[in-house]
């Protein structure tokens, strides 16, 4: 037993290094001056961050407040005994323009399930938004100030954005043991190379349009999946929550994930920030603004096409979290003038810029702003009342 | 010296010849040659002895227009010609000219007639106080403010030609007796509260309460009230009458683009303004506004009155009612953190404001303020040793007497004093307590008609006229709208303005009081008929930059106009053109003035760009004689008629079909296009001939003043028409726009200031004037000429004239 356990002190060791937890443990421990600069970055309303800011953390989502993008990680194990008995789970608030992917497709936080392993990028809190979660004074040093979420993904959309997959080196039912080796482009941060997981007859194995059964996983499988909490998770052990073992079962979770998400985002409206204001006398104006990224390219492209004689938007008061007010009702409605499309667009940004035509201006629409964008195409319904926000200390 | 005839005047003469007087009365002349002929050829053939068509003898009828029963005849004459009823079709039809003519002389002797039934007087002549002579007289005899506007006191009195005064019209009916007991009680009330009024201050400011909220969330400064356009902040609560001075602390920004923020204090039960001023103060150097002001209980809103506001709280505007909600405060442009953000943008980013806007930081008001003049008028009203067991008799007696003689204004008889005490002896019998007994004669005082009567003649002598104690109230209620003082009945019994030299001092005194200030508010909105300013609201599709408080403004204009012209004692010309007139940064706005850097209405230079000056082209006189949707240039003839020349025309013939809009297949027509094809009507041309040049001079101003070269008009093909603002009056005098028609007019003053003398005299005498009065009206405007028709002049000559004096 003792022997065991020195064994998989070794590779895991390798395994926590190749999820990045080589940049996290310096960071947690304060004493790595020299990656500051790319770490500490400060998020400014009406500013993108650059390409490449940020720290990459990875943690089992252990909760969620899926109304104001909110939740916690705990952070994956590093072999150390303290922080394995007593550090708490990492909170988290999403940045307006942060992005959830699950399944290969664009999501919310609500679609990720509790148990989930997820990859993400995370900032300092945002200069001048006093949103939850606050910097506690004492802060526990097993907890990154970074917790400003840029980009949040499950594995299953981590390892194939960056070309990376899986093949199924050996299977042990009766041992409850998955063989794997990394195949394609190995990933910047995470796994990568041969691994060791645990499965058992909750693991769900997605095969074609149908779930299969484990008896299904067979050596020199292509595979994605989707980890978990086991035990020993303070030496980076992980159980396989899904797999997926041939490109239709994929196919299939990411459809329905896109569909989801596409359901979602018509009656929750496109996010995204003002730009710039044009004042024109009586109280009008034309108010340019940017989407965010991370949206299917349907709805970008339904945006764009309101850009037409007849065509128009509406526009909604939105705060930090994306929650907005009583949308339906408070927005403003007028015509798109025009649209432009911005190559290699920063991170959070959809690179989409659009101006609209208002003959009354709102609170809401000043530069730097967050606001809810709803092509005419899109359904003006109003959202359930836990969604919305009543009053300004709700914000 | 025979003084020769200016073109202008034979052209009054001219239009005026055949049109009816708005007052003198006149003698039947001309029938014989005028009327007599077309009767014979047209008419009485059938209405003749022989056949008495529709039993009805045209031969027979009284040439005569004074008798109101003749009068409806001829009237019903008049309407069955102009209808086309009249001569029956197969029967030799007249010529449009023959008939127009035989129209107008009727209508004219028709008028005459009924202002000869107006001016009539038997022995007594009575006069009822109008409402607003009334709310003066109850202060000016105990000192408290009874708002005779309040819903369910007193009815709007009936006007005539815009005079709310005339005797004749102010009639008394069963339910005026049961307001006057009404107002009698309210008015002692105010004066005799059952417990003491007590005076305090109230502040409402807009931190308070807001402490906490600010220290939590670190915002520095106070909190302000946001009041964007048209939003009511209901701060005031006003529980006893009175009057109450009134203070504001705020700011007042006004957008680059935009008018000045404007404060209206609106009282909720009333449903009027008690107070109007633009207001413009930096936001962080904000102002303090102080008034006094008579009010009645109720609660009070400040509204920022501009055009173009939001819907009003209640109307549903979730965007501008957010802003008050929700947890929003406002404190400084500068820190927007706690304002709604579904609400209407207020601020750009560098803090400038979008629309007019008021930044209130609070509001105080003190009252019921009690000043020692007016305890001072009541504290001789009751007995002194009236307690609650036991009242003096002697003492009422003598206290009674003295306050009814003040009421009445003159003495009061022992006898009459007798039947007032025999009512507090009736109450004292039927258990009342002596104050309350002693009050039920006081409030009989006040509903005699002695007191809400002006009561001139008497039953037992025939006199033409006015006595010292009717002297001193005619010119009182002239002067003051109100009783006389204690002065002017001193002088009244001795006997001193009988004498001119005792008048004009008297009147000189008078006119230095600061209650003439009343003369100079009422007498020129009823004789230019401002009560009509607003009746019939623009089109706000039409007229997107009109408000109430542009509205309002343009009366203030006009009144100001006339008080600077009475306080500089300037002469009458400038009522017809000016280089200046007195306008606030509202008016100045709507006249395309250069901005003015102060708020308030003052004195401003007109440049003949400008196109303003004098009264004929004030926005109010223009937009009172509009409709909500366009321009009159009839109506505005018919004004500039009856109130520069005191001549009404006749009225319009019936079953006139109004002007139709321009179909969209025709060329785009201006309302004088479609008048003059109008106008070209065999029954409507003679009189339009008259009337219209009139009100064809101010073509280039719109329903509400504006000035234009072009008419906008919604129907029809092409570009809007150019305005033709050019005339030719009957003698062949032409003009070309308003400075023009103005010049024409200057040319002959003469006849302006006398129309203008009976237009006061009118006001002064509470009668309508009459062709008997001519030459007396027409001595006094000679008399004033040589001093160049000054107004003062005017009114003092009017004083001491012997018409002033008659009966």
């Amino acid at each position: 037993m003792h022997e065991v356990n020195r064994d998989h002190t070794v590779s895991r060791r390798r395994i926590l290094q190749s999820l990045g937890m080589v940049v996290a443990l310096p960071l947690l421990n304060d004493a790595s001056p020299s990656l500051a600069a790319e770490t500490d970055v400060v998020p400014k309303p009406g500013t993108f961050p650059a390409l490449g800011t940020g720290v990459s953390l990875a943690g089992e989502l252990v909760s969620v407040d899926h109304v104001n993008r909110r939740g916690a990680i705990r952070l994956v194990g590093d072999n150390d005994d303290s922080r394995y008995h007593s550090a708490p789970s990492h909170r988290f608030a999403m940045l307006p323009y942060g992005t959830v992917r699950y399944h290969g497709a664009p999501a919310e936080l609500r679609d990720v399930p509790i148990g989930t392993l997820l990859h993400g990028t995370f900032l300092l809190p945002a200069e001048g938004i006093t949103a939850y979660p606050p910097i506690e004074k004492n802060q526990s040093k097993y907890v990154p100030a970074q917790n400003q979420a840029l980009t949040l993904e499950d594995d299953f959309s981590f390892y194939e954005r960056q070309g990376q997959s899986w093949k199924i080196t050996a299977v042990d039912i009766s041992k409850g043991t998955l063989n794997v080796s990394s195949l394609g482009q190995p990933s910047s941060a995470g796994l990568t190379g041969d691994c060791v997981f645990e499965i058992d007859r909750s693991t769900r194995v997605w095969n074609g349009r149908a779930f299969g059964e484990l008896k299904d996983l067979a050596p020199d499988q292509s595979m994605q999946l989707n980890l978990t909490w086991a035990p020993e998770w303070k030496n980076g052990m992980f159980h396989v929550a899904d797999v997926w073992i041939d490109p239709e079962s994929r196919d299939v979770a990411r459809e329905v994930q896109r569909q989801v998400h596409i359901r979602h985002m018509r009656t929750r409206w496109l996010p995204g920030w003002v730009d710039h204001v044009e004042h024109q006398p009586g109280g009008g104006g034309i108010v340019s603004v940017t989407l965010f990224s991370g949206m299917d390219q349907t709805l970008y492209d339904a945006a764009r096409a309101e850009a037409k004689p007849g065509g128009g938007a509406s526009m909604a008061a939105a705060e930090w979290t994306l929650r907005t007010w009583w949308q339906e009702h408070d927005s403003r409605n007028g015509p798109v003038l025009d649209f432009k499309d911005s190559p290699n667009p920063p991170p959070g940004s959809s690179g989409l810029q659009l101006r609209v035509q208002f003959s009354r201006l709102l609170e809401g629409y000043r530069a730097g702003r967050i606001i809810r964008f709803r092509p005419n195409s899109f359904p003006n319904v109003k959202l359930p009342p836990e969604a919305r926000i009543n009053s300004l200390d709700e914000r | 010296m025979i003084r020769q005839k200016s073109p202008l005047a034979l052209w009054i003469i001219l239009l005026f010849a055949s049109t009816a007087s708005t007052t003198f009365a006149a003698k039947p002349a001309g029938f014989d040659t005028s009327i007599q002929p077309f009767f014979t050829t047209y008419c009485q053939r059938c209405h003749d002895a022989q056949k008495q068509e529709g039993k009805f003898r045209l031969d027979t009828l009284p040439r005569e227009f004074v008798d109101q029963a003749t009068a409806q005849r001829w009237g019903e004459i008049v309407f069955r010609m102009n209808s086309g009823e009249m001569p029956p079709k197969n029967e030799p039809q007249p010529k449009a000219l023959e008939l127009g003519a035989v129209v107008d002389w009727l209508s004219t002797r028709i008028k005459d007639g009924e202002a000869a039934r107006l001016a009539q007087r038997g022995p007594v002549s009575l006069y009822r106080l109008s409402r607003e002579e009334y709310g003066h007289t109850i202060y000016d005899l105990l000192g408290v403010y009874l708002d005779v506007n309040q819903p369910g006191l007193f009815n709007d009195d009936p006007r005539w030609h815009g005079f709310n005064r005339i005797g004749a019209l102010l009639s008394l009916s069963p339910s005026h007796i049961d307001r006057y007991f009404l107002a009698a009680e309210k008015s002692f009330n105010l004066a005799f509260p059952d417990q003491p009024t007590k005076s305090a201050i109230v502040r409402r400011d807009a931190n308070q309460g807001h402490e906490i909220l600010l220290a939590e969330q670190k915002i520095t400064g106070s909190v302000r009230w946001q009041v964007f356009p048209g939003r009511r902040e209901n701060l005031m609560n006003i529980s006893q009458p009175g009057n109450y001075r009134v203070r504001i602390q705020l700011s007042g920004l006004q957008p680059p683009q935009g008018p000045a923020p404007h404060l209206s204090i609106w009282h909720q039960e009333l449903k009027k303004s008690i107070y109007d001023q633009d207001i413009l103060a930096p936001e962080d150097k904000p102002i303090l506004v102080e008034f006094e002001s008579a009010l009645s209980p109720g609660g009070l809103s400040l509204i920022n009155e501009v055009a173009g506001a939001f819907k009003q709280q209640g109307e549903g505007d979730h965007t501008a009612n957010i802003l008050h909600a929700g947890g929003s405060v406002f404190t400084s442009t500068r820190d927007m953190r706690r304002i709604n953000p579904t609400g209407y943008l207020l601020f750009t980013d560098t803090g400038e404001p979008i629309y007019p806007m008021l930044l209130i930081d609070w509001i105080e008001w003190e009252g019921p303020i009690i000043t020692d003049e007016e305890q001072k008028k009541r504290s001789d009203v009751f007995p002194v040793n009236i307690t609650a067991m036991k009242i003096d008799p002697g003492e009422m007696r003598t206290q009674l007497k003295r306050f009814a003689s003040r009421a009445w204004r003159r003495p009061m008889t022992d006898a009459e004093v007798d039947r007032y005490v025999t009512i507090v002896e009736s109450e004292l019998q039927a258990g009342e307590t002596p104050d309350t007994a002693y009050r039920a004669a006081l409030v009989g005082v006040l509903t005699s008609k002695n007191f809400y009567y002006l009561e001139e003649g008497s039953v037992s002598q025939k006199r033409d006229t006015v006595n010292d104690w009717e002297l001193a109230s005619r010119l009182s209620y002239f002067l003051w709208s109100s009783m006389p003082d204690d002065e002017l009945l001193a002088a009244a019994q001795a006997g001193s303005l009988a004498h001119p030299d005792g008048l004009k001092s008297q009147t000189r005194r008078m006119l230095a009081d600061s209650k003439y200030r009343r003369f100079t508010e009422s007498f020129p909105k009823q004789w230019l008929q401002l009560h009509r300013v607003g009746m019939f609201p623009p089109d706000p599709g039409l007229y997107p930059g009109y408000d109430k408080w542009l509205e309002t403004s343009m009366s203030l204009e006009t009144l100001a106009f006339f008080n600077e012209v009475d306080s500089q004692n300037l002469s009458l010309r400038e009522f017809i053109s000016s280089d200046w007139t007195m306008a606030n940064p509202r008016l100045a706005a709507h006249y395309q003035l250069p901005p003015l850097a102060t708020t308030g209405l003052q004195k401003v230079k007109l440049r003949p760009e400008d196109h303003r000056g004098g009264l004929l082209t004030q926005a109010a006189i223009l937009s009172l004689t509009s409709d909500g949707t366009r321009h009159r240039p009839v109506h505005r003839g018919v004004w500039v008629s009856e109130a520069i020349f005191g001549r009404t025309p006749p009225p319009p013939p019936p079953n006139v079909e109004p002007l139709a809009p321009t179909l969209s297949d025709k060329p785009k027509a201006t309302i004088r296009m479609q008048l003059e094809a109008h106008a070209t009507h065999s029954t409507c041309a003679s009189c339009h001939q008259k009337i219209d040049p009139l009100g064809f001079a101010f073509e280039n101003f719109d329903a509400i003043g504006g000035w234009r070269t072009e008419e906008h008009v919604a129907t029809g093909q092409g570009s809007n028409p150019l305005v033709n603002a050019s005339g030719v009056l009957l003698q062949g005098q032409q003009f070309q726009g308003p400075d023009e028609f103005k010049h024409l007019l200057l040319q002959d003053l003469d006849h302006f200031a006398e129309a203008f003398v009976e237009q006061l005299a009118t006001y002064a005498l509470r009668r309508v004037m009459t062709i008997d009065d001519a030459p007396q009206i027409k001595a006094i405007a000679t008399a004033s000429k040589p001093e160049g028709y000054k107004l003062r002049s005017l009114i003092e000559n009017l004083i001491l004239s012997d018409l002033f004096q008659k009966r």
